[in-house]
């Protein structure tokens, strides 16, 4: 057989969550200093595969074995802990109801979802009529997705899927919600994938299914890979195992989970190293150290600290700023910056701003409180010496008609000391 | 810095995406409503009517704005700096919220989430340039001819899509791990618009010095004053203060170093918060 194309490559990959209760925990556990107390869920720990062009690979497990985990990852939506996923080519997976906005027609899905695959508008338009021919939705096509039964939501998903043209297809779990006649023409389709050399994964519970379409199977257990082999090999042990497990107890069976479910929330990469150290010197004890050195990164988590240089570069950065801003509130000029810098703090005194503000002719300081141009009680008015109707009624703003009719005067003659009355114009 | 890069990488390699996302979510909006694209415009128009309406009228004779003359001069300048800042505050307030609002769609697919502020960044442009044009409208009213100064629209355009991409980076993380951080910010945003100089200029002669230039720091008041020297007042190059343009530039390189990091750092856990 020729060896093909290696598509998918997982080396040690591991994949932690943290088991925080509330949000504010959560954020906490991303930083070490912090997080020390919130355990930590592997999910999967310690994977490691090779994926072919032209395989399609089912992976079984029970629930919570870390198979969608691990499919994730494969798809290049969330990065693995530690190890390496290589992954050559464009990936698509297929889950149901996902990624899809409710309030939109199955229509308007499909071109959302397409657009964020890359499609440009002429290969939808190109690719629609086909894709609702396969998802054989109908006239509800154009009904909110909302209003759809999970079995159309699956069948949406997959029709869309289907025509992205992906080299690496996941399928998630997709196959089993809709009815039968769809399912084989789902299965049809994906032998086709096959034949184009496509690598295929799919999970699903149905033994049936696995044995139709894969030809290889990985079978996930509590976060590790129990067997990983051709579909004659793995599903029998499945089956036994299955079987076995079926028979336990309530008891035994929560007891054996509890077990499992601890050890994988104990696990640390050091004991991930110390296996692979292990299983290295009984393969080849010759070569074991040189391995060992060679796969040191693949147990080290990712630093996500920032880089020296940028933590340098950040804070020069962030003092110049800090500096400029100084500079530009005191209105300083460069000269005077370069001449005596620590003006930048010592001109903040208060004194100091005020000289400021006098410079610049802002209020509180030269425009003193315009003072009234004349003084009057109300609106009565003491004439001073030398001063005319008409001076006053300049004054005041106030015709000089306006004044004589308010008090009843006969000429424009005013003597000092007369009271007058200034009339408000309105 | 590399995480600069890598994000400034991964936005090249999905412009097209982004485009065509963006001008998909402009013609989805308003879909259902009988007006459909009306309503993109209708409630700005209308507050920008208001405004001018309410403060042009009634300042338009004042000498308290040193940068405009006569009432038209006042429209033109209210009408710019609105536009300008609804643009800015409508691609803050969404591009902040677009990562926890698209993480459970987005999570399934191939699409880098650093593009996904700017998808909501570059939503907001069809409204802004129609929004612009009638500004321009305005503009026309009032003497002023086209010149080689109005060749600055490209720099302060680009220098407001720079600071809007980096903020909404730390914005839209921030948002993530910190829900209560967006109902501060868009309350903070809500009120701006009183404090960017959009409608009482933050220069008059009625502030204190240092309040005036307090005011001054804020990165929304670089641009839209940039915006109006470019296209309304005294013909000034854009270098004419030196200080405030590396300002400027000093907060936008601390906003992208940093929104690019915390980006990267958190960007594989963002499902898990959401």
């Amino acid at each position: 057989m020729v060896e093909k194309k290696v598509t998918v490559a997982a080396n040690h990959v591991t994949k932690r969550f943290d088991l925080a209760e509330r949000q504010s925990d959560k954020v906490k556990a991303v930083f070490k200093f912090w997080g020390k107390g919130i355990p930590n869920f592997w999910a999967v720990k310690g994977v490691s595969f090779e994926a072919h062009a032209g395989e399609t690979i089912g992976v079984i497990g029970t629930n919570g074995s870390g198979k969608s985990t691990l499919l994730e990852m494969v798809a290049g939506l969330t990065q693995p802990t530690s190890g390496q996923m290589t992954i050559n080519g464009s990936t698509s997976i297929i889950a149901i109801g996902a990624g899809m906005r409710p309030k939109l027609t199955g229509r308007a899905n499909i071109r959302l979802k397409a657009l964020m695959q890359g499609m440009t508008e002429k290969e939808i338009e190109a690719k629609m009529d086909d894709i609702i021919e396969f998802s054989e939705l109908g006239d509800f096509i154009d009904q909110p997705v909302k209003s759809y039964s999970s079995g159309m939501k699956s069948k949406l998903g997959f029709a869309i899927s289907v025509y992205s043209d992906a080299d690496i297809v996941i399928i998630d779990e997709a196959l089993s919600v809709g009815d039968p006649t769809f399912t084989q023409k789902s299965m049809e389709r994906t032998k086709r994938f096959k034949e184009e050399g496509k690598t295929i994964f799919f999970v699903s519970h149905s033994a049936a299914q696995m044995r139709q379409m894969a030809d290889r199977v990985i079978w996930m257990h509590y976060g590790d890979i129990r067997m990983d082999g051709p579909i004659d090999e793995v599903m029998p042990e499945y089956d036994r195992f299955l079987k076995h497990f079926n028979r336990f107890s309530e008891n035994e069976r929560l007891a054996y989970q509890k077990r499992y479910k601890e050890a994988q929330k104990t696990f640390t990469l050091g004991h991930l190293k110390q296996l692979e150290r292990n299983r290295q010197m009984l393969l080849d004890p010759s070569t074991a150290l040189k391995r060992q050195k060679e796969d040191e990164h693949s147990f080290t988590e990712g630093s996500e600290k920032m880089g020296w240089f940028t933590r340098v570069f950040l804070i020069v950065i962030t003092i110049l700023t800090v500096g400029l801003m100084n500079k530009q509130l005191l209105n300083m000029s460069w000269a005077n910056v370069a001449a005596h810098p620590t003006h930048l703090i010592t001109n903040f005194a208060p004194s100091k701003l005020a000289q400021l503000n006098q410079r610049h002719g802002r209020i509180g300081t030269t425009n003193p409180a315009e003072t009234p141009v004349y003084s009057a009680t109300q609106n009565t008015y003491t004439v001073k010496d030398g001063e005319t109707l008409v001076g006053i009624a300049e004054k005041a703003n106030i015709s000089v008609t306006a004044i004589m009719e308010a008090n009843q005067m006969m000429d424009q003659v005013v003597n000092p000391g007369q009271e007058i009355i200034l009339p408000v114009e309105r | 810095m590399k995480d600069i890069l890598k994000i400034f990488k991964e936005l090249v390699k999905s412009w097209p995406v982004v485009q065509r996302i963006a001008r998909y979510n402009n013609d989805q909006t308003y879909r259902e409503n009988y007006l459909g694209d009306f309503w993109h415009f209708a409630d700005p128009a209308l507050q920008i009517g208001i405004m001018i309406l309410m403060f042009a009228v009634r300042n338009g004779s004042d000498n308290g704005n040193p940068h405009a003359t006569g009432l038209a001069g006042y429209i033109a300048w209210i009408a710019l700096g609105m536009v300008t800042y609804f643009f800015m505050q409508a691609a803050m307030q969404k591009s902040a919220k677009s990562i926890q609002s698209q993480i459970n769609m987005l999570s399934r697919m191939k699409f880098s989430l650093s593009a996904i502020p700017m998808t909501e960044i570059i939503t907001e442009l069809r409204r802004y340039f129609v929004m612009l044009g009638m500004a321009f409208f305005a503009i026309l009213f009032m003497n002023v001819k086209p010149s080689i100064y109005w060749l600055q629209f490209f720099y302060y355009f680009f220098a407001m899509m720079i600071f809007l991409y980096a903020l909404s980076l730390v914005t839209s993380t921030i948002t993530v791990l910190v829900p209560d951080f967006y109902n501060a910010y868009t309350a903070v945003l809500r009120v701006g618009m009183w404090v960017s100089g959009v409608i009482i200029p933050v220069d008059s002669p009625k502030f204190p010095l240092l309040l005036s230039n307090i005011l001054k720091l804020n990165p929304l008041y670089y641009i839209i004053q940039g915006f109006r020297e470019t296209l309304l007042e005294n013909p000034v190059w854009f270098w004419h203060n030196i200080t405030a343009n590396l300002l400027f530039w000093g907060i936008v390189i601390i906003l992208l170093t940093v929104g690019a990091h915390i980006h990267m750092r958190f960007r594989n856990r963002f499902m898990d918060f959401v």
